[in-house]
């Protein structure tokens, strides 16, 4: 079913924020493109003789305005990375390219760990230890050999409390020992059975490399070659590279914080991939890619510290009233979009339960509940979004709607970005009544969401319910295996039996690319490997 | 023959200095109001920041604990008393210690020393073309008032007014850069980067200054001594430019100071956003976006310190425009 919004009644948050990496401003292109006809008609009967010029793209459009077809290939980030330090924090512009500069002990494709830097995923030996086998062939883009003292190095200055990185790992490790050339012992301050996860965002660097980090030395496919803070960095194929040679030698990042920009620097041949384009952009641009598998969920958090959704009844009438699939119908398509089943994170990763479906479609069923927990006409705020991810603020528009005929009373306020993260930040009784949020996967585990919403202690949760703390610290302390699935899969059921939330609809990586590359995504968003890129012939 | 009517100020004159005594005491004065302002700005914006965001959890990744929310924030300083946080940032300001970004780790001063000479570039740019355009438009609207062309001209100028810059500066790029190929989209680096965006930043000014200088002008052509030297038979041009033109610097000045700091301290965010350049106005949505406190502080610290001197030469301009104007 397609949903049309009713505008009516719905208050409006802040204006929109500029350069969101899902913004969209649908009306403002409407406009945009009506004024641009006007425009344009004034200029063509204005300059007769200047139709010639235009024809030739690549004259007098600047030195880069359009992309020779054997040139480099240029991505288009949405803005500026923190710095070219890959273990100060999580910043996905830097992830961008700075992550084909460096490796790490693992890599996460498509929701599974590989080994990448190591010979075989690392093993266990205690419950606070590890050991892991390093490659023997690895060089630097130095020329250096790449060896256990470099690994130590790089994860002793990540966890280093002095060095101060924010870098969610950055507390998974207590301490390192070089066991010989090429291995190493990790230590974890408790039982932790994703490191080998946690490793893949653990970038490797020569020993004492950490005082030049703006001069990077890693042993990924390719080498910084410049950067100019602000606007571009420019990466070339590294000749030390041990593995095959990306048919790409050369990738231009260019730093565009307006999204509407983005679209238009593809248009115009500028660039070659805008990741993260909106449905709504999908006609605009030459070709849409997207990932095999979905990479963000979109979720409805509900505070259960106090009415309406402290009752159970209320929680799931919450689920049954939402059309999932009409939603995804409306704004996206099932190529782009799946139903989310009933846990936080993304499908198809780690420790998730494949038994769980997403709640069906049923407001008589919504209805039935609200009735039996007398909360029909019950009222609250629901903080939705504006500028901050895909289509948000029409899609919260629609989810409002769908709750007000179930029976709920709604008031919807939409944020921009700041506003997001004053309240997804806002946790226990104090937050949001019912908040729209997204969750990506960076570590291939359901386990950073599990913790962040279910444990009253979370870092984003309202939620709180003795027994799920009980199963989620239970799930959380079993080693990697099938006890760990098991005791995950009872506590993922119980949190969707108890509706702790809400979640709506999956969606995969979207790319705007023009014709003349070829790309197959299968890292996490954060990570989109450029190294896959190729160029296509003709 | 009375005397040609001319816009005067008549600002109070220090007692016991005369000359360039007076006008140097005027302007120490001047900047005095000036650095009060300035002391005021920085500490609004001081007291907005801290009580609207929350840095520390907008650095930390989703699942941080309690520790390290309590070790970043107390590395920051931001566990200290908002007291104690003040008076540690008044001293910097007086020193001209910006402090370190905590989004670009590095400190506030070189990333303005940076990016601040884009954004006067690109508002020098966008203000020299306001004022020649809106000149050019603003004088020939008055020639003829109430004429189908002072019509054209006027509602042109409504409508440069009303339009918001982040929609002309996508129209623009739609049509020079995207259907036409003339222009790059975005970027710095070559002359054809600086078009688009200078155009996008005139527009509303352009408008502006047209609206002032026909206002100003139909005024000036109104009086006596201009219907002298109609009468006297010299020419229209000689007439505009010798006589009316001269009469009306004052309010173009006015005008002109303003766009250009309004450019400065607004208009150029959006602009800069929309085009990628990389001044202080991008800068500043970043800041903002991140909730980079020091970042912030030190961007409206230095452009509020850029207002009042602009505004001090602007005044003093006012007095070379016009020797009877004091300062």
């Amino acid at each position: 079913m397609v949903w049309a919004i009713d505008a009516s009644g719905r208050r409006g948050g802040p204006a929109d924020s500029p350069g969101g990496s899902m913004s969209n401003r649908p009306s403002t292109r409407r406009r945009t493109r009506g004024g641009a006809l006007v425009l344009a008609g004034t200029l063509l009967i204005a300059a007769c003789g200047g139709g010639d010029d235009a024809d030739d793209s690549s004259a007098d459009t600047g030195t880069d305005a359009a992309v020779a077809p054997s040139g480099p290939v240029v991505i288009s980030a949405s803005g500026e990375p923190e710095s070219l330090d890959p273990h100060r924090s999580s910043d996905p512009t830097q992830s961008l390219f700075m992550w084909e500069i460096y490796e790490s002990l693992t890599s996460i494709e498509n929701g599974e760990v590989l080994p990448l830097l190591a010979t075989e995923l690392p093993t266990m030996t205690s419950d606070t230890t590890w050991e892991v086998s390093i490659l023997d062939d690895v060089v630097f883009s130095d020329g250096s050999a790449l060896d256990a003292a470099d690994v130590k190095y790089s994860l002793d200055r990540i966890s280093n409390p002095d060095y101060g990185s924010a870098r969610p790992e950055a507390k998974a490790i207590s301490g390192t020992r070089v066991v010989d050339d090429h291995t190493v012992e990790i230590s974890t301050p408790k039982l932790d059975p994703l490191l080998p996860n946690k490793l893949g965002n653990l970038k490797i660097m020569p020993e004492g490399k950490g005082d030049s980090v703006d001069e990077p030395v890693g042993s990924g496919p390719y080498m910084l070659e410049s950067y100019d803070p602000g606007s571009q960095a420019v990466i070339v194929f590294n000749p030390e590279f041990r593995g095959e040679k990306p048919q790409v030698d050369e990738i231009v990042v260019k730093f565009i914080p307006d999204a509407e920009t983005r679209i238009q620097a593809l248009e115009a041949g500028e660039v070659d991939l805008v990741p993260n384009i909106s449905p709504d952009d999908f006609d605009r641009v030459p070709k849409v890619i997207t990932s095999e598998l979905p990479v963000v969920t979109f979720l409805l958090r509900p505070n259960n510290y106090h009415p309406p959704f402290d009752d159970v009844r209320v929680r799931q009438a919450l689920n049954y009233a939402i059309d999932r699939e009409g939603i995804i119908e409306t704004f996206f398509s099932e190529d782009t979009a799946v139903a989310s089943p009933c846990q936080p994170g993304v499908p198809h990763t780690g420790d998730t339960n494949d038994d769980l479906e997403p709640y069906p479609y049923d407001p008589d069923k919504a209805r039935e509940l609200l009735e039996e927990a007398g909360a029909v006409g019950a009222s609250f705020t629901f903080d939705g979004t504006t500028g901050v991810s895909a289509l948000d603020r029409e899609i919260n528009q629609v989810i409002a709607q769908q709750l007000e005929e179930a029976g709920f009373k709604v008031e919807l306020v939409l944020n921009d970005y700041t506003n997001y993260i004053e309240r997804i930040y806002g946790t226990g009784e104090s937050g949001s009544d019912l908040l729209y949020a997204f969750s990506t996967d960076s570590q291939a585990s359901l386990e950073r969401e599990v913790m962040a919403y279910y444990l009253p202690t979370g870092a984003a949760s309202t939620f709180s319910d003795d027994r799920l703390t009980e199963l989620v610290q239970a799930a959380a302390g079993h080693p990697q295996g099938e006890e760990r699935q098991a005791a995950y899969d009872e506590m993922l059921e119980y949190a969707c039996d108890e509706a702790a939330l809400a979640t709506l609809f999956s969606l995969k990586g979207l790319y705007g690319a023009s014709d003349r590359i070829a790309y197959e995504p299968t890292g996490p968003v954060t990570a989109p490997q450029l190294s896959r890129i190729e160029l296509v012939e003709g | 023959m009375a005397a040609p009517a001319v816009l005067v100020r008549r600002p109070p004159r220090l007692r016991g200095l005369t000359g360039r005594s007076a006008r140097s005491a005027a302007i120490g004065r001047r900047l005095v109001h000036g650095l009060i302002v300035v002391a005021a700005v920085a500490t609004v914006v001081f007291v907005v920041t801290r009580m609207t965001s929350d840095p520390v959890r907008r650095m930390l990744p989703i699942d941080a604990t309690q520790e390290q929310y309590d070790e970043l924030q107390a590395q920051l300083g931001l566990d200290r008393p908002l007291v104690e946080q003040f008076g540690s940032y008044a001293g910097d300001l007086v020193r001209f210690d910006l402090g370190t970004s905590y989004w670009l780790n590095r400190p506030v001063t070189d990333l303005l020393a940076d990016r601040l000479p884009q954004t006067l570039l690109l508002v020098t740019a966008a203000t020299g073309l306001a004022l020649v355009g809106g000149v050019l438009l603003g004088v020939t609207a008055s020639l003829r008032p109430g004429s189908k062309r002072d019509r054209v001209l006027s509602a042109g100028a409504m409508l440069g007014v009303s339009i918001p810059q982040f929609w002309l500066g996508s129209v623009l790029i739609l049509v020079f850069a995207v259907n036409l190929g003339w222009l790059p989209t975005s970027g710095t680096g070559t002359w054809k980067h600086m078009v688009l965006p200078t155009i996008a930043l005139a527009l509303p000014s352009i408008a502006r200054v047209a609206q002032t200088t026909r206002g100003a002008m139909i005024e000036e052509l109104g009086t006596s001594h201009i219907k002298v030297a109609h009468a006297k038979g010299l020419p229209l041009g000689y007439i505009v430019g010798r006589h009316a033109l001269r009469n009306v610097l004052v309010p173009i000045t006015t005008i002109v100071g303003y766009e250009l700091t309004y450019s400065l301290a607004g208009a150029a965010v959006i602009v800069e956003t929309v085009f990628a350049w990389q001044g202080i106005g991008y800068l500043t949505i970043q800041a903002v976006r991140r909730q980079d406190l020091v970042l912030l502080q030190g961007i409206v610290f230095a452009i509020a310190l850029l207002v009042v001197v602009l505004n001090l030469v602007v005044d003093v301009l006012y007095t070379v425009i016009d020797k009877r104007i004091d300062l």
